[in-house]
């Protein structure tokens, strides 16, 4: 019976991963569908502004998740344990952010990927840009809703989130979950 | 006699690493000779989910477009400055977290009323002011860092502390 005393009691991060990942992915994906649609109608001030909140809500997810973690159990813990916090809510919220895009492009409207597409070429037309310059800007951008473009989304999406998450993280940390 | 203690020295070694790699990330492709506006690289695509990339609100390197906004190469600039100087601050001007958390959220305001203003009408920003207050945002965050990683403690006050208990 002595071995009950050897439980770890430290609370598990996982409710507040999901929380900070679920409410991370679904912001990010609407204003990213915003920022879609509002390129696609040639509004270059909205979606300017969509991607400023898209920059600041992105780097959010951070400091939502170790708010959460350290609110809801009244502890401090290490400033890496708020990175690593910080990095899964950022792994979370981009799987959550590519599904509600795959859905929406998949049953909602079909027509996004190539209306996207074209809108992008245009965009770079009117900032005078060669045939030779479209093509190397869309090598870093392939045409959505093919494999590659998923993949580089994902993957580049993963890489970037992670560091700023993993850094907004130790900063959550800091505020939230640290002695004076 | 002042000394530096240091302690997550890991974790504090791998923010220098992931402040340098988005700085010069950030700096885009002129950094290494492309010249052209419209050069496209590997960090255009990778900021893409965290910046707007206007070309009319982003600085040039070299003739090519830098792969961020002026505010987000202001903010990468100075966090990784910030970075590198905590251990100087650390040591001369050691400050609270309650101070630096104040400043960070002053910092964060005025970036969103200078982004209002703009949108709004009320003022036209420029390139400068948005590169001078994402640095200032930049500098905040990596400063309210400072009191974690190092701290000053003096030598002889130390010993005597311990030799007493």
């Amino acid at each position: 019976m002595d071995n009950e005393y050897m439980v770890d009691e430290t609370p598990s991060y996982w409710p507040s991963v999901l929380v900070a990942g679920i409410i991370t992915g679904i912001i990010f994906s609407v204003v990213g569908l915003i920022g879609s649609y509002t390129t696609i109608g040639g509004s270059t001030t909205m979606a300017t502004v969509s991607g400023i909140a898209a920059c600041l809500l992105g780097a959010l997810g951070g400091i939502i998740v170790n708010w959460h973690y350290a609110k809801e159990n009244d502890i401090t813990y290490t400033i890496g344990k708020g990175a690593l916090l910080g990095f899964l809510t950022a792994v979370l919220a981009i799987v959550i952010s590519t599904v509600i895009g795959q859905l929406w492009t998949l049953i909602i409207d079909p027509d996004l990927n190539q209306a996207l597409y074209n809108a992008q070429i245009d965009n770079y037309e009117a900032q005078g840009m060669t045939q030779d310059q479209i093509d190397m800007a869309l090598q870093f951008s392939p045409k959505p809703g093919t494999s590659t473009y998923l993949l580089v989304q994902v993957g580049m999406g993963l890489l970037m989130m992670g560091i700023v998450n993993a850094i907004t993280g130790l900063i959550g940390a800091k505020i939230f979950a640290s002695e004076e | 006699m002042n000394q530096l203690r240091t302690q997550h020295t890991g974790v504090y070694s791998g923010l220098v690493v992931a402040g340098l790699f988005l700085f010069f990330a950030a700096l885009g492709p002129g950094l290494y000779g492309h010249t052209g506006a419209g050069d496209f690289g590997w960090q255009h695509a990778l900021f893409d989910s965290v910046c707007h990339q206007d070309p009319d609100r982003s600085f040039y390197l070299n003739g090519t477009l830098m792969a961020v906004c002026a505010r987000c190469i202001g903010i990468y600039t100075c966090f990784m400055i910030g970075v590198l100087i905590i251990p100087v601050v650390d040591y001369f001007v050691p400050q609270s977290k309650t101070v630096m958390v104040k400043v960070l959220v002053a910092v964060v305001l005025s970036n969103f009323i200078d982004v209002a203003g703009n949108f709004f009408g009320v003022w036209t920003n420029t390139l400068n002011s948005r590169f001078l207050l994402g640095s200032l945002l930049g500098l905040s965050a990596a400063l309210i860092l400072t009191n974690t990683f190092f701290f000053n403690t003096k030598i002889g006050v130390t010993k005597w502390t311990m030799n007493t208990w």
